[in-house]
């Protein structure tokens, strides 16, 4: 734990496409975020991109190896799990804010992305389980679910909108991880927030 | 006869499950760990209307589940049901998500994800002839998370995205793939009650209708819905049977 400080830590770990990491971390850094390694000591905000483009490649399920299992539904969850421990070792006195990023295919399920969904979802549960545990330690945690074109795939069927034009981009994103770290959101935590115009809309 | 294979059949849920089945007619291929455990379920049910074949297989052990398939459907000639119950025998541990070890997040991958692939896997091609259905049992705390139990919930989290892809890739096939979340009365719940008394009455208040499930009688009959006729119009959903614990699913 580290003695107060105006400096606000961010750290933004995780695959994303390179655009799409420029313009959240530029939008950050215009908010006052200084960047550093997710090992540094008084973390304010953690940022954990799972938006490798190779995640969403349709694969059959009958077509999924173990090693293409590990890959997408296994190692995604180890992985969170470890910046989620890092962050909590490395956490903030004064407060700290993690917010996860993936595809929404999850919330609705996707033919093809049997193995790829199962991890994100896990992920998305790991999440949820700390942001319960971790409130009390003044550890908020949140995610941000985007529409599945946002890396590159086409929506499935029972995601088409004819707002497509609404969907997120990079800079939508950005804003909204940086309402997320905003001091004001201090009651948000353990949600689930999606930016897909519309297409969603979670029950 | 309809036919159906329960992995983790020895106890708890899967117990109930398999009780469930051989009473309403089905024949049941029990699965477990240890072959003890399902001789025992098959002697139990000895005088059901379903027969019920014991079988060992522990879904962590490449080849095993794929085995009890292929001898289920040497005996009964067919597959309609299968229904990933297994789970890792430390599912009910308390952890501190912060310090938890990559061993304990492997105990419960290598049952609740892995080896739901692998048994899936196994009975694609009979579920496939007989346009059968999975059936997966997950948990509440993979719909609202679990501040100590955070490695289970997000193993069940992920199984319940798993059944809601996969009811979207097999569904043109005829297979239909369901969860179902279960709060039950198990041997695991009581050695969890056993470590903390106070989570007992803590846990029983949040429980609108008072009580945990009955294995039997309160988890099996609608796990049975769920792979009959009846729900044949029912697939990628989750149907919670937790006597209104949860409700905002």
């Amino acid at each position: 734990m580290e003695t107060t400080s105006a400096r606000r830590l961010l750290a933004v770990t995780g695959p994303a496409p390179d655009g799409c990491l420029r313009t959240i971390t530029a939008r950050l850094r215009g908010d006052g975020w200084e960047l550093c390694p997710l090992d540094t000591p008084g973390l304010h905000a953690v940022v954990l991109l799972e938006l490798d483009p190779r995640a969403i490649d349709e694969l059959a399920f009958a077509d999924t190896d173990e090693d293409r299992w590990d890959a997408l539904a296994e190692e995604p969850a180890r992985r969170t799990l470890g910046v989620l421990q890092t962050a909590y070792r490395n956490r903030s006195s004064e407060g700290t804010v993690v917010v996860l990023v993936q595809p929404t295919s999850a919330l609705e399920g996707a033919a093809g992305l049997v193995a790829a969904t199962t991890g994100w979802e896990a992920q998305r549960q790991l999440a949820k389980s700390v942001a319960r545990r971790w409130g009390a330690d003044g550890i908020r945690v949140n995610v941000v679910g985007v529409a599945p074109d946002f890396v590159g795939a086409p929506p499935p069927d029972a995601l088409r909108t004819d707002r497509a034009s609404a969907a997120a981009g990079a800079d939508e994103l950005a804003s909204t991880i940086a309402l997320l770290l905003r001091p004001d959101a201090a009651a948000l935590t353990g949600a689930t927030l999606t930016i897909d115009g519309g297409a969603l809309m979670q029950p | 006869m309809s036919v159906v294979l329960v992995t983790g059949s020895a106890r708890g849920v899967g117990r109930g499950l398999v009780h469930a089945f051989a009473r309403a007619g089905w024949d049941v291929a029990a699965s477990a760990r240890e072959q003890d455990g399902a001789d025992r379920l098959a002697t139990e049910l000895v005088d059901a209307p379903g027969t019920v074949l014991a079988l060992q297989a522990d879904v962590t052990v490449a080849g095993e589940i794929e085995q009890a398939v292929a001898d289920t459907v040497e005996r009964f000639g067919r597959l309609d049901a299968f229904v990933h119950n297994a789970v890792s025998h430390r599912s009910a541990e308390q952890c501190a998500v912060e310090s938890a070890s990559p061993e304990l997040w492997e105990e419960h991958a290598s049952v609740s994800l892995r080896g739901l692939w692998r048994g899936v896997r196994a009975a694609r091609v009979p579920l496939l002839a007989t346009r059968g259905c999975v059936l997966v049992l997950t948990s509440p705390a993979g719909i609202s998370g679990s501040a100590n139990n955070a490695l289970y919930g997000s193993v069940k989290g992920g199984q319940r995205a798993f059944v809601r892809s996969l009811a979207r890739e097999w569904g043109p096939s005829g297979v239909r793939v369901n969860g179902l979340a279960p709060l039950a009365r198990t041997e695991a719940l009581d050695r969890a009650f056993l470590a903390d008394p106070k989570r007992e009455p803590a846990l029983a208040r949040l429980v609108p209708l008072g009580r945990f499930g009955d294995p039997v009688d309160d988890i099996g009959p609608p796990a049975v819905f769920l792979c009959s006729d009846g729900a044949r119009y029912i697939t990628g959903q989750h149907l919670v049977v937790s006597g209104g614990r949860l409700t905002s699913t």
